[in-house]
């Protein structure tokens, strides 16, 4: 077995509070979290608002303590060792904020090459690089404040790389960014995979967490809900076929007939212009094409087709 | 390790931690405002004062005032920038990437206020020519040494206690209202326009541990003519005040991370 590059053990952290006519209020953000990560897997952390994944990254990069648990990074401890894990990570936050909008690209990332303890030398050769690696080099004398949303992201990239971390901790990283961006990200963060770096990310587009991730951990309300591969994520929970048609005709009592077929998981009929868009979570091969026919009536069904699950309605069934 | 591991990086990481933040998270450094405050604000705080203070005695201003006058535009310099620099680290989301930097928390915490230093020694020169060619103030004692020793003293003073009002900056977001009450106190009780013995015992306590108090007597001694040993004990006590601001500020910037990390505040 691989080395692991992160751990949490039962981690746990409570939001404590008052109002001002003093009441006490506690929101608890992770409750028992337990996971662990092999060096050079790509991991998604996926969940709604709220869930605990910014959180989690917090925690283990030491911006935060745990309220109780543990979590190391190749194990040092994030709490008791802050300087050891400080110096083998890599965080990028913060979306559009997080730089100093009234100097250029290049100059923020000397800054925090400079605040990181890199020599001249070497912060002048990384930020170059860096800035090349994210596509930036070109409007790199640009004021920050100047730069759209898809380039600050990329220019967080960009700085959580700076100083050759192990461990690289990716906070929603492609909200904003344009398509041709988002799948340039897609392509670069396996890469840096087979450079043997550690990648934890939270999003929630998980067409990116399908292609990226070796691994998926979705948790809700503090807790872990599910992990695994996104393969067996998407099998492993509940229906794994999904049967859908465009109808033409809801006639009455048409879902609760599909509902009550064998092997029928669940089912929604929804409007899709002037007609029905049915869909049918089933078991696999517990459903056929002919079965959803003989229900909806002669004539009322066009286009259907079955495949397999995919992770957002993998994700969706797991948190329903 | 060679003098550029030992020397060198270390010097060009705080310079450019002083620089770049200076660029970066003071506001007043673009051209209208900067020239304003820098060149033009002296004038008009030294010919504001000096008629205020003719109104309120029914006499010129004297010298005292004039001097005082420069060192308070000075703190304004100083004050104003420094609160900024720590209010804006917040603001612009900035602070969460310096609290999981590996970088030395010291050298960023005192990289807030170097250039700073500069900008408010440039000040109080720049409002002692205005004092000299508004008002014709007797430089002919001056004591070059004393003078100079207490202006670096006063802004090394004050800049360690503008570092630790930015922490508040920083923990309550009001750096306007802060620097209006620095301002205030400053301008109240350390003797820059008002006698220091017409105050109140509790308001002369209050100004024994402000800031320029101590090098404002050091500075307006150096003017008429003392030398360093002669201002030696106002001095001393100047870089005591100093020192202790840069201590306890020093502190409250760790216990502020402390805090980030156990509560989960200052990071948003």
């Amino acid at each position: 077995m691989s080395e692991i590059a992160v751990r949490c053990e039962d981690l746990t952290r409570v939001y404590r509070s008052r109002s001002i006519a003093g009441r006490a209020r506690e929101v608890t953000a992770l409750d028992g979290l337990s996971l662990e990560i092999e060096a050079g897997r790509v991991y998604g952390l996926l969940g709604p608002n709220g869930a605990g994944k910014t959180t989690t990254v917090r925690i283990l990069s030491t911006l935060l303590v745990p309220t109780s648990g543990h979590a190391s990074v190749f194990g040092h401890d994030v709490v008791r060792d802050t300087r050891a894990v400080r110096d083998v990570i890599g965080l990028a936050i913060g979306g559009d904020r997080g730089f100093y909008g009234r100097i250029t690209g290049r100059q923020n990332l000397h800054y925090f090459a400079a605040l990181s303890g890199l020599s001249r030398r070497d912060a002048k050769e990384r930020t170059n690089e860096m800035l090349e690696l994210v596509h930036l080099s070109d409007r790199a004398d640009e004021n920050v404040q100047g730069y759209s949303r898809g380039m600050r992201q990329r220019l967080h990239l960009a700085r959580a790389l700076l100083t050759r971390p192990r461990v690289l901790f990716l906070d929603e990283p492609t909200i904003g960014i344009d398509p041709v961006m988002a799948q340039e990200f897609r392509r670069l963060v396996p890469e840096l995979a087979r450079q043997g770096i550690t990648v934890l990310v939270t999003t929630h587009y998980m067409l990116e967490a399908d292609e990226i991730c070796d691994e998926i951990a979705i948790i809700n309300q503090g807790k872990l809900i599910a992990s695994g591969p996104p393969d067996a994520i998407k099998r492993g929970f509940g229906s794994a076929s999904v049967t859908e048609a465009t109808v033409r005709r809801n006639e009455p009592g048409l879902l609760d007939t599909v509902r009550a077929m064998a092997g029928v998981e669940f089912a929604e009929l929804v409007p899709d212009g002037v007609f029905f868009k049915l869909r049918i979570f089933s078991a696999d091969g517990k459903l056929t094409v002919p079965d959803v026919h003989s229900v909806a009536g002669d004539g009322n069904l066009d286009d259907v087709l079955q495949r397999g699950r995919t992770l957002e309605e993998a994700y969706v069934a797991i948190l329903r | 390790m060679n003098l550029q591991t030992l020397v060198g990086d270390p010097l060009w990481r705080f310079g450019t931690l002083s620089v770049l933040s200076f660029r970066g998270l003071f506001m007043w450094f673009t051209p209208f405002p900067y020239v304003t405050n820098m060149f033009v604000a002296p004038f008009v705080q030294v010919g504001l004062f000096a008629v205020v203070t003719q109104f309120a005695t029914g006499r010129p201003a004297s010298d005292a005032v004039i001097i005082g006058m420069a060192v308070l535009s000075l703190t304004f310099m100083m004050n104003g920038g420094i609160l900024q620099s720590f209010q804006y680290e917040r603001d612009f989301g900035t602070f969460p990437v310096i609290l999981v930097s590996r970088g030395n928390r010291m050298v960023t915490y005192w990289s807030r206020g170097a250039l700073h230093y500069a900008d408010g020694l440039l000040s109080a020169v720049v409002t002692l020519f205005a004092a000299s060619v508004v008002f014709d103030v007797d430089f002919s004692r001056v004591n070059v040494l004393t003078v100079t020793t207490a202006l670096l003293l006063i802004g090394a003073a004050f800049g360690a206690f503008a570092l630790f009002c930015g922490n508040f900056a920083l923990i309550y977001r009001a750096w306007i209202i802060l620097a209006a009450g620095v301002n205030s106190a400053i301008l109240a009780l350390t003797g820059v326009v008002v006698a220091r013995e017409s105050l109140p015992l509790v308001l002369q306590w209050a100004g024994e541990v402000l800031p320029l108090t101590h090098g404002l007597a050091a500075l307006q001694a150096g003017f008429a003519g003392a030398t360093v040993n002669e201002a030696g004990g106002l001095l001393l006590a100047e870089a005591a005040v100093g020192l202790t601001y840069a201590l306890v500020g020093s502190g409250i910037y760790r216990w502020i991370e402390y805090r980030a990390r156990v509560r989960g505040e200052f990071h948003e």
